[in-house]
């Protein structure tokens, strides 16, 4: 790897108590929220990697996390099968338990209602932590929750489909279910709101049209999806797999009888995969302790880290100018990458 | 990185009342210097203050890879993809199934999800029978189309617990015994009172691992004593000589293919022409395990046997079935 630019450190590295699962850099740049299998959510500052608060503790592990959109509010979620709301500078404004795990987390749109799928439960909560509607007994664990690009509806990933729910016309019922036979491991809608993609435990990713239903599907992968990451435009979307990462090209005619790019990224499955918000750089990491970024064209990395540790999860900063990575020895590290 | 030993995994089965948190309660209480993790499908009656306990809710997902029986359990997964990124991973973990639980997606599970079999190994299915009421459920007559699922834990078992002994005769627990070996004869029984096991046999076990797949007495391979008439039961074939490797790809994977649904569980060792080193499988339904064995010593006698342990099986189809398989 001699043309590629290695930088040697990080620009700081601040610890958590075990195995960093998950990172997300606030929208405001200025803060960077963690959590560990060791149960806590913790919040750094940016710029320096100094703690400022310590959120909620999860017992067995945090799960997800997810900042509103304005940057006012972090969500955590874990394996107590809570969610906790917390302001940026970690005063607790929610609680919310359920039954089962606290496994997935967004923010709608305007960043006034916050979905958590909680053991088999979608639950909606507002800004203000007050729980507004919740829809039970989906067919399995929610493993996925995501906003339609106008906010109008929620999402849910498990087993059999996407079940659609409507918070300004609520029904326990979902209003719309996009059915497939399977299970699915994750789901994310398209910037542009024009398709979603989940990736699925029988080693596929299927993408359906909004909201027309058309859907497709990929297969042939080694092992189940359970990382994806549509580019900012929607132009792409990216899936890791057992150490490579395929690239769809959703513009034009679409995927459909298309050869994907195929980027041999990393010895290890791919951990994380995060297109910038802005720009069209992918950011991939895995057990092999690499952070690398790549560039539209080349199948050489633009830059690529040595974390020191096997890499499980990684963030952008809202400038696209650094990254956050979690390893699996609990250390958050932050990388600039100019 | 990844080079952390996989934490072996025993999954506990057994009927209702047959003493599955008696015997948790008994492993996690006894001085073996493990740590151990309990995935516990019944809500607990497990007393101890300090064992990690984690509850989980049966999610039983068919996968869509073209094989019917091929189930896999979403929810341990999860919690088993949680557990082992702690840094205190555990010595061992310990899954409870719920008394009506088809053992199948449990095991297929470690066969299944490339994440779950990097980090952890299926050490073995322990069944606990109750030896007061074991004869009534294996003997349980069902409606059509329904399984006896005290049957099932039996015939999938590695180790079957005869529990409850001092609550009836010793004959009593002798009929119980013979009953479990017509349906599983590869399994090693235990006999425990009030689960009080010698935790040796039933832990670190290794029942899954190829190398020890036919680990087996092949005395019952000549058993004349075979149940005709029980409709789940162990059948071994042995063959001396080698066989064709590409014959025995095709039979067995028609083999699989038709009655992959009752054959449960299967183990063998193998003779190919050409090959120096044995062939080992083991299989649970229609997912099969396979790796190159130990190499045969100069001038061995070669031959071949097989285990299976299912509904139906027809001892005469197989035997033929894998004498066609000769090597020319």
């Amino acid at each position: 790897m001699t043309s590629v630019q290695t930088p040697s450190a990080a620009s700081w590295a601040a610890e958590l108590s075990d195995h960093a699962g998950v990172v997300a850099w606030a929208p405001s740049g200025e803060v960077i929220a963690a959590g560990s299998m060791g149960g806590e959510t913790v919040l750094f500052d940016a710029a320096s990697g100094s703690p400022r608060a310590r959120i909620a503790d999860h017992g067995l592990g945090v799960l997800d996390v997810a900042w509103s959109p304005a940057a006012e509010l972090l969500a955590s979620a874990g394996c107590d099968g809570r969610v906790v709301v917390a302001t940026a500078g970690g005063r607790p404004v929610a609680s919310v338990r359920g039954s089962g795990e606290a496994n997935c987390l967004a923010w709608s749109p305007d960043g006034r209602t916050l979905a958590a799928g909680i053991g088999r439960e979608l639950v909606l909560l507002q800004a203000d932590g007050e729980v507004v509607r919740r829809a039970g007994e989906q067919p399995s664990t929610v493993t996925g929750v995501a906003w339609s690009a106008d906010g109008r509806r929620v999402g849910v990933a498990c087993y059999g489909g996407v079940r659609w729910f409507e918070p300004s016309r609520w029904s326990e019922q979902p209003a719309r279910v996009l059915a497939w036979k399977g299970s699915l491991l994750c789901l994310h809608v398209a910037p542009d709101g024009r398709h979603v993609a989940s990736g699925n435990q029988d080693s596929s990713v299927h993408v359906w049209r909004l909201w027309s239903g058309r859907d497709l599907e990929m297969t042939g992968y080694p092992a189940k999806i359970d990382r994806l990451a549509w580019h900012p435009a929607s132009r792409l979307l990216a899936v890791g797999g057992a150490g490579d990462v395929t690239i769809w090209n959703f513009g034009g005619s679409g995927p459909e009888g298309s050869t994907p790019r195929q980027i041999d990224a990393h010895q290890a499955r791919i951990a994380a995969l995060t297109y910038a918000p802005h720009g069209s750089l992918l950011a991939t990491a895995a057990a092999d302790g690499w952070v690398k970024v790549w560039g539209d064209g080349d199948d050489v990395p633009e830059v690529a880290w040595d974390a020191g540790a096997p890499v499980s999860c990684l963030s952008w900063s809202p400038d696209s100018r650094a990254l956050v990575a979690g390893t699996h020895d609990g250390r958050v590290q932050r990388f600039d990458l100019w | 990185m990844n080079t952390l030993p996989k934490v072996p995994v025993t999954v506990l089965t057994g009927y209702l009342g047959s003493g599955k948190t008696t015997l948790l309660n008994h492993i996690l209480t006894a001085q073996h210097g493990k740590r151990i993790a309990v995935i516990e499908n019944e809500f607990g009656e497990i007393g101890i203050d300090d064992a990690l306990v984690v509850s989980a809710d049966e999610e039983v997902f068919e996968m869509n890879n073209g094989c019917i029986c091929c189930t896999v359990r979403g929810d341990l997964i999860r919690i088993l993809g949680t557990l082992m990124r702690r840094r205190d991973r555990f010595d061992h973990v310990l899954i409870e199934t719920t008394g009506l639980a088809d053992p199948a997606p449990v095991a297929q599970t470690f066969f299944v999800d490339a994440d779950v079999a990097e980090q952890a190994r299926l050490d073995a299915i322990v069944t606990l029978v109750d030896a007061k009421h074991a004869l009534a459920h294996l003997d349980e007559v069902k409606p059509a189309g329904v399984e006896n699922e005290a049957v099932e834990q039996v015939a999938f078992a590695d180790r079957i617990v005869i529990n409850k002994i001092d609550v009836v005769s010793p004959d009593q627990v002798d009929a119980v015994e013979r009953r479990v070996r017509s349906i599983n004869a590869v399994a090693e029984v235990v006999r425990s009172e009030r689960a009080r096991v010698d935790l040796d046999r039933i832990l670190g076990v290794r029942a899954f691992d190829l190398d020890r797949a036919l680990a087996v007495d092949p005395a019952f391979l000549l058993d004349g004593d075979h149940q005709h008439d029980r409709s789940v039961t162990s059948v071994g074939v042995e063959i001396p000589g080698e066989l064709d490797g590409e014959r025995v790809n095709a039979w067995f994977s028609a083999l699989l293919r038709e009655k992959g649904v009752d054959i449960f569980r299967s183990k063998g060792i193998l003779a190919f022409r050409g090959e120096e080193k044995r062939f080992v499988f083991q299989g649970v339904h229609m997912l099969i395990d396979t790796a190159s064995g130990p190499a045969w010593g100069e001038g061995e006698q070669r031959n071949s046997r097989m285990v299976f342990i299912g509904r139906n099986l027809d001892r005469a189809e197989l035997e033929s079935g894998l004498r066609a398989c000769m090597a020319a």
